[in-house]
């Protein structure tokens, strides 16, 4: 069957961003394809200029409401690292700790609230909650267990306050991080009822497959989540001081956002290239739910990166529980209220990198001997994402393009979702107008 | 003073003028002689909503609603018993009334009841509007008798 078909996407104006789905075909030959994103310039990079080494972090928290926590610390290790400040072994562990929650939350977020409404065939959480009442109250627990895990380290859920340049202000008690570990074991039912329920939907995962790079960081001990170092499928490890030649933002026509390529014309981040890249490193709760799923590494079928993230969640609550063991067993080193790390102000310029939940997130600052900034760029995953969307859309669209329009759109939203970019606050990612070319 | 309620929460964001109405009453509440009750500020809190409702058996939120009033009206009323009109209720666009139809369907045994503000602006801006100002006062105080009957 050969037809015509016009996609245009409707702006729509959410918190992080703006996309839109453009396609059109005639007599079912596929004149465009475009995955197009208008989003507005929002100045981070010039707000922290003449601002304050000990103030970049908060400034730049406010990036993102999901994923703040990512933001304050890769600003911290960015200044850190300019100021060659060293952390103890005890706030690295909390750091790390605060890190886990933030992408235990933000991941069973976007499979709970945002992805499995595509899979039960409901418009939003508000339907699902009706037709599948225990799923959703176990996503709430799991939501809520993340904020709190962020809450006890960090202070609050959103935009810490206790994590600054060299440490922390205020340490979290021994007694709040064992009942957090007792709120942690008790987690394994409800991943457990999660996994069960993607399963049983995995079929409704569109199969897709498309060879691209990933690139994520990786460290030698560990699966990497706060440190490590970059590192590419295509040509393995790189230098983080050189990050600018990893990601080679350039400018698109389709897009005001930068699009990004390092060894192809595009490349993916987030937990499908985490999990392609640093596989080994997972722990074995995290290993047995891949396995329950058939998924593997290297799997280059972008939809998979829902399952990724469910594997992600499980490593999560473990990598959490083994912090957590570790800060107890070598006891929990007190420091006063208001505590504030000796840093040695100095002149430099310094790169701090963090997986964020979507993926790889850069942070580089130079200051002046003052510690005023005097620059500042941020490079966020899903800006590097968007150049891979745009690639696996021309190669899907042609598959599909004698599918129904309301087919093609479903397929190309799950597409989108399926990387989690910050620009989805919303189940409604994008709304999208059918025009009939016959009638133009 | 005996009460049911256990918290006010304040939604809002005080950087859109009327919209900061609920933070600047509960701010207010600071100053008056209340039951045993827990003030909270959420400013625009998104599904943690739903995570901090669990947390109380009974809770006033106090938010900016356009229920089409004259700017600077409050009233109380039972979410249950409102319809959305799928207006933006929220510069961060997050539908509180969605948020707690969410709570509703998974069983919450929360009590909710909205004391609503009708604002006149909710653009850019750091202060409320003079209407809804005006109406500060009498708003503290019926807020204060919510908190009290319920």
């Amino acid at each position: 069957m050969s037809q015509n078909i016009s996609i245009e996407g409707d702006l729509v104006t959410r918190v992080e961003g703006h996309g839109e789905l453009v396609v059109n075909a005639t007599d079912g030959q596929l004149e465009e394809c475009e995955w197009q994103v208008v989003e507005s310039p929002r100045f981070f990079e010039s707000m922290v200029v003449g601002r304050d080494w000990d103030e970049i972090h908060h400034i730049v928290s406010r990036i993102c409401g999901i994923c703040s926590v990512t933001h304050t610390m890769t600003g911290l290790k960015a200044v850190e690292d300019a100021m060659a400040v060293e952390l103890s072994e005890q706030d690295i562990k909390l750091r790390k700790l605060a890190l886990a929650g933030e992408t235990l939350q933000s991941h069973v977020l976007h499979l709970g609230y945002l992805a499995l409404p595509d899979l039960v065939d409901a418009k939003s959480v508000v339907p699902m909650a009706e037709s599948h009442e225990e799923e959703v109250k176990t996503v709430i627990r799991l939501h809520k267990l993340g904020n709190e895990l962020i809450e006890t380290v960090a202070g609050r859920s959103t935009h810490a306050q206790r994590t600054i340049p060299g440490g922390f202000s205020q340490l979290p008690h021994e007694a709040e991080l064992r009942d957090l570990r007792t709120s942690l074991e008790d987690s394994w039912g409800d991943i457990e009822a999660v996994v069960d329920l993607v399963l049983s939907l995995a079929d409704g995962l569109p199969d897709f497959t498309r060879e691209t790079e990933y690139i994520s960081l990786t460290d030698p001990d560990e699966y990497a989540l706060y440190d490590g170092v970059p590192y590419s499928s295509d040509t393995g490890e790189l230098d983080l001081a050189e990050y600018r030649d990893i990601v080679n933002e350039h400018v698109v026509e389709q897009s005001t956002a930068k699009f990004t390529k390092h060894n192809r014309e595009s490349y993916m981040v987030g937990a499908l290239a985490r999990f392609n890249n640093n596989y080994e490193q997972l722990g074995p709760m995290a290993t047995a739910v891949a396995d329950r799923f058939g998924l593997n590494p290297v799997c280059h079928k972008p939809y998979m990166n829902n399952v990724a993230q469910l594997v992600e969640t499980a490593h999560l609550v473990e990598h959490s529980i083994e912090l957590i063991d570790s800060i107890l067993e070598s006891g929990l080193e007190e420091q006063s209220d208001y505590h504030k790390p000796d840093v040695d102000v100095t002149a430099g310029q310094g790169v701090g990198a963090i997986e964020a939940p979507r993926g790889v997130l850069f942070h580089d600052y130079t200051v002046d001997e003052e510690g005023t900034a005097v620059e500042g760029n941020c490079v966020i995953p899903t800006n590097q994402n968007h150049a891979n969307i745009q690639q696996d859309m021309e190669q899907l669209v042609p598959s599909i393009i004698d599918q129904p329009e309301d087919q093609i759109e479903h397929t190309l939203e799950m597409l989108v979702r399926a990387y989690d970019p910050c620009i989805s606050c919303s189940t409604h990612y994008l709304d999208i107008e059918f025009v009939d070319e016959q009638l133009e | 003073m005996m009460t049911d309620c256990d918290a006010v929460i304040a939604l809002g964001n005080p950087f859109r003028a009327d919209d900061g109405v609920g933070p600047t009453l509960l701010d207010r509440l600071g100053d008056r002689e209340l039951p045993d009750v827990e003030l909270v500020d959420l400013g625009d809190p998104g599904f943690r909503l739903i995570h901090v409702l669990a947390d109380y058996s009974s809770v006033v939120i106090v938010d900016a609603v356009d229920f089409g009033a004259e700017p600077g009206t409050f009233e109380v009323f039972d979410p249950a018993e409102t319809e959305t009109t799928r207006t933006d209720r929220s510069s961060h666009k997050t539908d509180v009334f969605e948020l707690l139809e969410v709570t509703d369907a998974v069983g919450s045994q929360t009590t909710v009841r909205v004391f609503g503000v009708q604002p006149k602006s909710v653009d850019f801006g750091n202060e409320l509007t003079d209407e809804v100002s005006a109406a500060l006062s009498p708003a503290t105080d019926a807020l204060v008798e919510t908190i009290r009957t319920l």
